[in-house]
C-alpha cells in the first residue's frame, strides 16, 4: 500500500453507537431511502434489472442504484460468491458507510445451494459477512425481492436490522474465517 | 471429406472422422501438431481459433488438447486433437500463431496444470486466486472433500436456523 | 434594516433548499411516469437529504475533501443570495444590488472550482476524469451564455439584475425572450448544460464513471452537496426568470415561472440519448454561440 495509506483507516473502527434524539426519525428515513449498490455476483443480478427498471419499479419504495459503494445502504449479493469475489465483496462491504445492510439472494449464499461441492464457492455467506434479510429461491422472481425489501424496511424501521454493528463489534472472528480461505491478504487491514 | 483426404496425405494422422456437415475431427501426434495448425491457417482458410480445451484420460495416462478452428469462407469447424503425457504435462505455445491463444492457455495452465512452454503470462492466475491445491479439473481431485475442508459443513447438523447459530459462535467465540 | 435583510435573506436560502428538493422530486416523479411506472413520492428527495444527513461517515480524505461540499453549498447558496426573487420587493430581493450580474457569473462558477479541487483530494480515479469533464464541459456552455447576457447588458444598458427585470415591464412582449429570441435560444441551451441535463450528461456519467467527482463522498459530505445543488438549480431557474422572462411581481408568479423553466432540462432530458465530452463542447461553441452571435450583431445594426 504505502503511499494509498492515507485513503484507509490504519485502526480498528471504534464500536459505533446507534440511537440519540432522533432516532425514530432517522429510523423511518433509512427504511424509505435505500440506496443499492450497483453490484452483482452470481446468477441473480439479473433479476434485479427488471426489478429497478419499469416493469416492478423498486424505485416506488424509494430505493435507487447508485455507482458507488460509499454512498450506498444496501449491499445485494446475488448468487454464488466465489473466493476472488468474496474479496471484493468485503472490501465494497467495509467501504460502505454505516448504517448498512446485506440482503443475500438465492440458495447459494445461504448453504452453498447448487454449489455446495464446487471447488471455489464459498458455502455459507454468515460466516463472512453479517446478513440482515435472506430471499430463498434459485433465482427469486422480483416479486420476491421487493417482498424482501419489504421485510428489510420492516425490520430497519424497528430498529431490528442491526448487522453493521455485530460486524464491528465481532470483527475479530469475521476476520479469522475471512482469512481462513482469503490466503493472501493483499488488501489493507481495515478498508474503511 | 476432401480436407482430410488432403491431411492424411500430409500428416501423420491417428484418428479421423466427420462429425456433422460442418464439423470434422482429426487426431495426430505431438509433434505433428504445430505444422498441422499453420498448414490449416495459411493454406486451407481456417483463420479463427475458436478455443483450446483439455481433457484428463486419466485411465491412459494421457491429457487429451483439443484445438477448434474455424473457417469463415466455407463455413467449416476442425478439431484438432492431439494426446500429452499426464505426469509432466508439457507442450508448444500458439500464440504466436493466434495471440488468443494465451488466454486459453493461461487457462488450461491453471486448471489441468499443463505447462506451455513459451507462454509469457500462463503463470499468472486468471481465475483462482491463491489456489493452494492440484489444479482443480484434474480428474483424481476430490471437490467435495475439498469444500468441505475449507468452506465449512453446508447445513448446521441440527435443524436451528443458521442465523441463531450464528450468534453463538460469537458467544463460544468470546469465551475463548 | 440590515439585519431584517438578513434574515428574510436566510429565510429564502430555507425556501429556496426546500423548493430545489421538492423540484428534485417532481422531476423524479415526472421522469418515472414518462417510463410508464409510478415512481417514488414527490418528497423522496427530503427524505434522502434527512437519511444521508444521518449517516455516519469514518473516512477522511484531508481539508480540502471536507472543505470541497462546503465550497459547492456556498457556491449554490451565494448564487441564489445574490437572485432577487421578486423585484422591488424589499423582503424578497435577497443582496442583489447594482452591477451583481457580473459577481453572480462569477459565484457560478465558485461551486464547480471547489468541487474540482475536492474531488482531486479523494483519490479516486473516476473523480479526476469528472472534473477535467466538468470544466471542459463549463468552457462549453459559458460562452453562449456569456454572449447572450451581454447582448442584454447591452440592450438595457445596465449590469443589474434589477435593471434588466425594469426594462421588461410592460407587457408579455417586451419580455427578453421575445425581443431578444436569438440570445434567449442560446441562453436556454446553455442551461442545459449548466444543468447536466441528458445530451450533456458527461459529468456524472452514471454510466461510465460511477458518478464522477462525488465519487468518494458520503453521508454528510454528501448532504452537502445535495442541498447546494437543489438551491443551486433553483437559483438559476430565478436568474433565467429576472433575465428573459420579465421577473416576478409576487411568490405565486415565481413560482410559476421557474417551474416552467424547470420542466425545459426535465423534458430534454427524458428524451435523449449522451453526447461524448468533444461532440458536447462542439455544440456549445458552434449553434448556441452563432445564435448568442446574431442578437449580438443585431443589437449594434439597430442601434
Ligand atoms: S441460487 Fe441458483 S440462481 Fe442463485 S446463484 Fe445459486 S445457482 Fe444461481
Amino acid at each position: 500500500m504505502g503511499k494509498d495509506k492515507n485513503y484507509f483507516l490504519n485502526e480498528k473502527p471504534e464500536k459505533m453507537t446507534y440511537g440519540g434524539v432522533f432516532r425514530k426519525i432517522n429510523d423511518w428515513a433509512r427504511a424509505r431511502s435505500l440506496w443499492v449498490v450497483a453490484y452483482g455476483t452470481g446468477c441473480g443480478s439479473i433479476e434485479l434489472r427488471p426489478t429497478f427498471t419499469s416493469r416492478f419499479d423498486a424505485e416506488r419504495l424509494g430505493m435507487r442504484m447508485v455507482g458507488t459503494p460509499r454512498q450506498a445502504d444496501v449491499l445485494i449479493i446475488s448468487g454464488y460468491l466465489t473466493v476472488k469475489t468474496l474479496k471484493r465483496v468485503i472490501r465494497v462491504y467495509e467501504q460502505m458507510q454505516s448504517p448498512k445492510y446485506v440482503v443475500a439472494l438465492g440458495a447459494c449464499p445461504i448453504n452453498g445451494g447448487m454449489y455446495y461441492d464446487s471447488y471455489n464457492a464459498i458455502n455459507r455467506l454468515d460466516l463472512y459477512l453479517p446478513v440482515d434479510v435472506w430471499i430463498t429461491g434459485c433465482m427469486p422472481r422480483p416479486e420476491a425481492i421487493l417482498a424482501g425489501f419489504k421485510r428489510l424496511q420492516g425490520l430497519i424501521d424497528s430498529g431490528k436490522a442491526d448487522g453493521w454493528k455485530k460486524y464491528i463489534e465481532n470483527l475479530d472472528w469475521y476476520r479469522e474465517n475471512q482469512r481462513k480461505i482469503i490466503k493472501n491478504w493483499r488488501m489493507p487491514n481495515y478498508n474503511w | 471429406m476432401e480436407i482430410l483426404d488432403k491431411l492424411k496425405e500430409k500428416f501423420e494422422i491417428l484418428q479421423s472422422q466427420e462429425k456433422r456437415k460442418d464439423l470434422a475431427l482429426v487426431g495426430t501426434t505431438e509433434k505433428d501438431l504445430i505444422p498441422l495448425l499453420v498448414y490449416l491457417k495459411e493454406y486451407e482458410g481456417y483463420k479463427t481459433l475458436v478455443m483450446i480445451s483439455c481433457v484428463d484420460w486419466i485411465e491412459e495416462g494421457k491429457f487429451e488438447l483439443v484445438y477448434n478452428l474455424w473457417n469463415p469462407s466455407k463455413k467449416h469447424n476442425i478439431l484438432v486433437k492431439t494426446k500429452i503425457d499426464r505426469e509432466a504435462p508439457k507442450f508448444q505455445t500458439i500464440y504466436k500463431i493466434w495471440p488468443q491463444a494465451e488466454a486459453y492457455e493461461r487457462e488450461i495452465h491453471e486448471m489441468f496444470g499443463v505447462d506451455f512452454e513459451g507462454n509469457p503470462t500462463q503463470h499468472e492466475e486468471l481465475i483462482l486466486e491463491d489456489w493452494d491445491d492440484i489444479p482443480p479439473m484434474r480428474r483424481d481431485f476430490d471437490t467435495l472433500k475439498y469444500s468441505m475442508e475449507k468452506f465449512g459443513e453446508r447445513e448446521p447438523k441440527s435443524g436451528i436456523i443458521i442465523r441463531k447459530q450464528i450468534s453463538e459462535q460469537y458467544d463460544e467465540w468470546r469465551r475463548k | 434594516m440590515m439585519w431584517a435583510k438578513i434574515f428574510y435573506a436566510f429565510l429564502a436560502l430555507l425556501g429556496g433548499i426546500a423548493y430545489g428538493l421538492f423540484l428534485g422530486g417532481v422531476s423524479r416523479k415526472i421522469t418515472a411516469r414518462m417510463q410508464n411506472r409510478r415512481g417514488p413520492t414527490i418528497w423522496q428527495n427530503f427524505i434522502d437529504l434527512w437519511k444521508l444527513f444521518r449517516k455516519k461517515t469514518a473516512i477522511s480524505h484531508g481539508v480540502m475533501f471536507y472543505l470541497a461540499p462546503m465550497f459547492r453549498l456556498v457556491g449554490g447558496a451565494g448564487t441564489f443570495l445574490l437572485v432577487p426573487i421578486v423585484v422591488g420587493n424589499p423582503y424578497l430581493s435577497n443582496f442583489s444590488f447594482g452591477g451583481d450580474l457580473i459577481v453572480l457569473m462569477y459565484f457560478m462558477v465558485l461551486g464547480c472550482l471547489g468541487m474540482a479541487l475536492g474531488a482531486a483530494e479523494s483519490g479516486h480515479p473516476h473523480a479526476p476524469i469528472g472534473v477535467t469533464r466538468g470544466l471542459s464541459q463549463m468552457a462549453g456552455y459559458e460562452l453562449p451564455f456569456v454572449i447572450s447576457v451581454v447582448v442584454l447588458m447591452i440592450a438595457d444598458k445596465t449590469t443589474s439584475i434589477e435593471g434588466i427585470v425594469r426594462a421588461q415591464q410592460g407587457g408579455i412582449l417586451h419580455w427578453h425572450i421575445f425581443t431578444h429570441p436569438f440570445a434567449a435560444a442560446a441562453a436556454f441551451i446553455s442551461l442545459l448544460g449548466m444543468m447536466g441535463s441528458y445530451p450533456f450528461q458527461v459529468v456524472l456519467a452514471p454510466q461510465e464513471i460511477a458518478i464522477g467527482p462525488p465519487t468518494e463522498y458520503s453521508s454528510t459530505f454528501l448532504s452537502y452537496m445535495f442541498s447546494g445543488r437543489s438551491v443551486f438549480a433553483v437559483a438559476k431557474y430565478l436568474l433565467f426568470m429576472n433575465l428573459f422572462l420579465g421577473g416576478a411581481s409576487n411568490l405565486l408568479w415565481a413560482f410559476v415561472k421557474t417551474f416552467v423553466i424547470f420542466l425545459w432540462p426535465l423534458f430534454i432530458t427524458n428524451v435523449f440519448p449522451r453526447f461524448r465530452l468533444e461532440q458536447s463542447v462542439l455544440f456549445f461553441w458552434t449553434w448556441p454561440s452563432l445564435f448568442g452571435l446574431i442578437d449580438l450583431v443585431r443589437i449594434y445594426l439597430v442601434r
